[in-house]
């Protein structure tokens, strides 16, 4: 008998410690992954250039998107529950195949983009590390289709979660190169804004650092990942906890790289790329240090491409109608891993022509991202609202919807403020 | 992931190994109910949608250096 399944299955109506442990052990995976594969190589890049630029003045910001990221991540991981269905099937069969096929589309094109940057982050450190983007590419593309090419979603969950864990190295990093602690705590805890006041960079900045924390294909990826693992109503609690972890983890990830990245701006080097920061600090990291930073941006990008990818093959296959699990064989979802091998060799294949501007197509896709994040989030509002679907139990609390629609006002007014400088100051989108 | 040590009635059962549940989603729910606030949300995204798309015209224009 499973006291998962089952509200009380316990004589003394309470599970002990090492019974709640194992529970949570079987739970934990999809809030983890989603959130700390959200520190893709756009979001080292974006919170490097943060540090960078403007030291640990933007570390509030971060802070800020803790609970908005738990927030609308733990609505994925209730509607999942609930249903057993993927966010885009959910779109497509409540709002219709119009609204089903943009949002697909939408999805589709945002996590290509993200993926060709994946990989030319990939190529960029390769190239630091001296190794030939020509072999590095094409090795990380077939390392991302033997990584779900496995039949079992839990032999994919252990090894992208030992990925996920990886992610320490930025910690190590952060504390090494010794940061301000009071600056840190203040910049953390006191909003404020840089020397040079609200600057179009600096409003673009937090626009990409927004887009980089909250991404669409974030909402995507948990809730499909959520109705793969067929997890149930009594793991709910621990869904959150999942997700709760994953959202604080992002964020002390996010503020290491920044740190990081602060170390460039007191050495006074201008900052261009993460790969030219990591050999710009090899006076302060050294050079073990300094190929640690190289590995940590392709440990970044490979996570990253992993769920990107993952989150398009999901999402392909909820609205084609398709098999679409990780626990079935190459064979028995041709079309699910079809689309899985496309999105991550197009994306491959792209970066490999040379001549592309990296570091402005990653700053670009990250802006791009929060632009189209209001649509995703106001259908997940719709759907957390549908209480002929999900009933009393599931549906959101008043207060659940009072947060929730002021974190749309907020996106609305964000991407607003974006459309108008691109208009009338010619930043390039 | 399973505990063999403690007695089966406290066995933790991994999802994937777990009788499949009912879920709340069936597909006899059809399309959602278009109350005035769902009305409302689509307008507004279409809304949101062809700004951008107007956005990304006009950096189109502007790129190709027709205004």
């Amino acid at each position: 008998m499973s006291f998962a399944a089952h509200p009380s299955p316990f004589p003394t109506g309470r599970p002990n410690w090492r019974q709640r442990l194992l529970h949570y052990l079987v739970v934990a995976g999809p809030g983890l992954i989603v959130m700390v594969a959200d520190n893709d190589a756009g979001a080292v890049s974006t919170y490097t250039q943060a540090g960078a630029q403007y030291g640990t003045n933007l570390l509030w910001v971060m802070l800020l998107l803790l609970p908005v990221t738990y927030f609308v991540q733990e609505m994925v991981a209730r509607l999942g529950i609930a249903t057993g269905q993927g966010f885009a099937a959910i779109i497509y069969q409540r709002f219709g195949k119009w609204w089903g096929r943009l949002s697909l589309a939408d999805l589709l094109l945002v996590n290509f983009l993200t993926l060709v940057t994946e990989f030319a982050a990939v190529a960029l450190a390769a190239r630091h590390l001296g190794l030939s983007p020509a072999l590095a590419v094409p090795l990380a593309a077939a390392s991302l289709v033997l990584l779900v090419g496995t039949g079992s979603y839990r032999r994919w969950e252990r090894m992208t979660l030992a990925l996920c864990g990886l992610n320490l190295g930025w910690v190590f990093l952060a504390w090494y190169v010794g940061p301000d602690a009071r600056a840190v705590v203040r910049g953390g805890l006191i909003p404020s804004l840089p020397a040079g006041g609200m600057t179009s960079g600096f409003v673009f900045l937090v626009i990409a650092i927004i887009g980089t924390t909250i991404a669409p294909w974030q909402l995507f990826f948990q809730q499909s990942c959520v109705a793969d693992k067929r997890l149930r109503f009594a793991d709910l609690r621990l869904a959150r906890l999942d997700t709760l972890i994953g959202a604080i983890a992002v964020v002390v990830f996010a503020a290491c790289m920044t740190l990081v990245g602060d170390a460039l701006r007191r050495e006074g080097v201008a900052y261009e790329d993460p790969a030219q920061m990591a050999v710009a600090l090899r006076s302060v990291v050294g050079g073990a240090g300094s190929t640690l930073i190289l590995l940590m941006m392709v440990n970044a990008a490979l996570l990253g491409a992993a769920a990107i990818s993952l989150s398009s093959a999901w999402a392909w296959g909820e609205v084609m109608g398709v098999r679409n699990t990780l626990e079935a064989r190459l064979g028995e979802a041709p079309a699910f891993y079809a689309a899985y091998v496309t999105c991550v060799g197009l994306a491959a294949a792209l970066v490999l022509i040379p001549g592309a501007p990296l570091q402005a197509i990653i700053l670009g896709v990250q802006v791009l991202a929060g632009v189209m994040l209001p649509s995703s989030i106001v259908f997940l509002q719709l759907l957390l609202n549908d209480r002929e679907m999900l009933g009393a139990r599931f549906v959101n609390r008043r207060w659940n919807n009072g947060v929730n629609w002021t974190v749309i006002a907020v996106l609305f007014a964000l991407s607003l403020v974006l459309a108008v400088q691109v208009i009338f100051s010619g930043t390039t989108l | 992931m399973s505990d063999t040590t403690l007695p089966p009635r406290f066995r933790v059962i991994h999802p994937l190994d777990d009788v499949p549940e009912p879920r709340l989603y069936t597909a006899e729910l059809g399309r959602m109910p278009l109350t005035r606030k769902v009305k409302f949300a689509l307008l507004l995204l279409q809304a949101h949608i062809g700004l951008m798309l107007l956005l990304l015209g006009w950096r189109a224009l502007t790129l190709s250096g027709v205004v």
